[in-house]
């Protein structure tokens, strides 16, 4: 069997990992501590920002909002601190779970008040927007559906397309996308659910 | 038409703002019964808490959601009014949904082939007024997470004949006072429409 590609390289890949769902007995946190785990045996250096407990803030506020287009405008601690965090990363991965075919308020609020101007991209003179992100090479996401495959196909998934397609394209230009979903999950039995989480495991231990 | 309007952005000076104000004016002209949720203004919680996502199969949610339910089953007509950021609605209206589009509010929970119906069947039309930074190509590239939500996800729980109306101002950063006078006369000129 081949070696996990991070196995043959001499500095560790770091990973920035964020978590949202207010509940530390959900499934979503065992899949939290599934990709953690994963990650750690391919050997990444990992960033860790679990929005719920941290008392991260969903919502931009008006002062936020204003100061938008400054230079570097995160003023509120823990934006600031997640904001910091994210240069240098190579990979990013959200864990979280899908509620209304997207992510929670609160994940939405980490692309809002974090991803800022300044933070994410700049706007030339000109009104081009250019990235500041082009150092993340991968990008996953790990979630639950409580609708079926189907009906979350037809809905559009958004949580996906934000992150495979909107992120995705501030990236580095040949970032690659990971998706894991887990669909109808209030009636997956307990065995679905187990194979899920070790297979989220698995595949992070060789990303 | 009963028409809720919901508006989402922090600051009172800004476009979108002005587009609420243009939508009830319009609504009003109209002839229309208008109700308005200010979710900012009102300083309203868009995070889920613990408890009420561990009751969430029965609907549970603290007392402040209670208006906005009553608001929901009472409106023939929901009227969105939101900068788009990021492709979608910003996270407090998301968490507006999140907290309340409720089990046994907006849906009921099946089990069968679909997982859920809807319960919004007095609701016929959903109005989108929105303003997009990047330009239509851009918003159609990444995928338009925030107009499927609205025209798929949440219409379906709606009257089976429910309309969607998408009024939408795109590359605003860099549009002209013209272009924001005209969308604010094209807002108030479509909700003034008796037939929404």
């Amino acid at each position: 069997m081949a070696r996990p590609r991070s196995a043959r390289r001499s500095t560790p890949r770091r990973t920035l990992v964020v978590h949202a769902h207010p509940g530390d007995d959900s499934l979503s946190a065992a899949l939290l501590d599934a990709t953690l785990s994963g990650l750690d045996r391919a050997g990444h250096e990992v960033v860790l920002q679990r929005l719920h407990p941290d008392g991260f803030r969903a919502a931009m506020s008006a002062e936020e909002r204003r100061e938008y287009h400054d230079e570097y405008p995160p003023t509120d601690p823990i934006a600031r601190r997640y904001a910091d965090e994210i240069g240098g990363v190579e990979s990013m991965v959200f864990v979280y779970p899908t509620w209304w075919f997207g992510p929670p308020a609160l994940l939405k609020g980490w692309f809002d008040r974090v991803l800022v101007h300044g933070v994410a991209f700049s706007l030339d003179d000109d009104g081009g927007l250019r990235s500041h992100l082009r150092h993340v090479r991968r990008v996953a996401g790990v979630t639950t559906y409580g609708s079926p495959r189907w009906v979350v196909r037809l809905s559009g998934d958004g949580g996906r397309r934000s992150i495979n397609r909107t992120l995705r394209m501030m990236c580095h230009p040949r970032c690659r996308t990971t998706w894991h979903g887990l669909y109808a999950v209030d009636e997956a039995e307990p065995a679905t659910t187990g194979a899920y989480v070790r297979e989220v495991e698995e595949a992070f231990a060789t990303w | 038409m009963r028409a809720l309007v919901v508006h989402c952005h922090p600051c009172e000076e800004s476009l979108v703002a002005a587009a609420r104000d243009a939508a009830v004016r319009g609504l009003e002209a109209g002839g229309h019964e208008v109700r308005l949720i200010d979710l900012y203004a009102e300083g309203f919680r868009p995070e889920l808490a613990a408890h009420e996502w561990r009751g969430h199969v029965d609907g549970v949610r603290d007392d402040d959601c209670a208006p906005h339910i009553e608001a929901l089953r009472w409106a023939e007509a929901i009227v969105f009014v939101y900068p788009t950021w990021w492709g979608m609605q910003p996270a407090m209206l998301r968490g507006w949904l999140d907290r309340v589009w409720a089990t046994g509010v907006a849906y009921d929970l099946t089990g069968d082939l679909t997982g859920l119906v809807g319960r919004l069947k007095h609701v016929r039309r959903l109005v989108v007024v929105t303003t997009h930074g990047s330009s239509k190509l851009q918003n159609a590239l990444q995928g338009e997470s925030g107009k499927r939500l609205i025209g798929r996800g949440l219409r379906v729980l709606c009257h089976p004949l429910a309309r969607t109306r998408w009024i939408a101002l795109y590359g605003v950063d860099a549009c002209s006072d013209l272009d924001r006078r005209e969308f604010l006369t094209k807002v108030e000129r479509r909700l003034s429409r008796r037939r929404l």
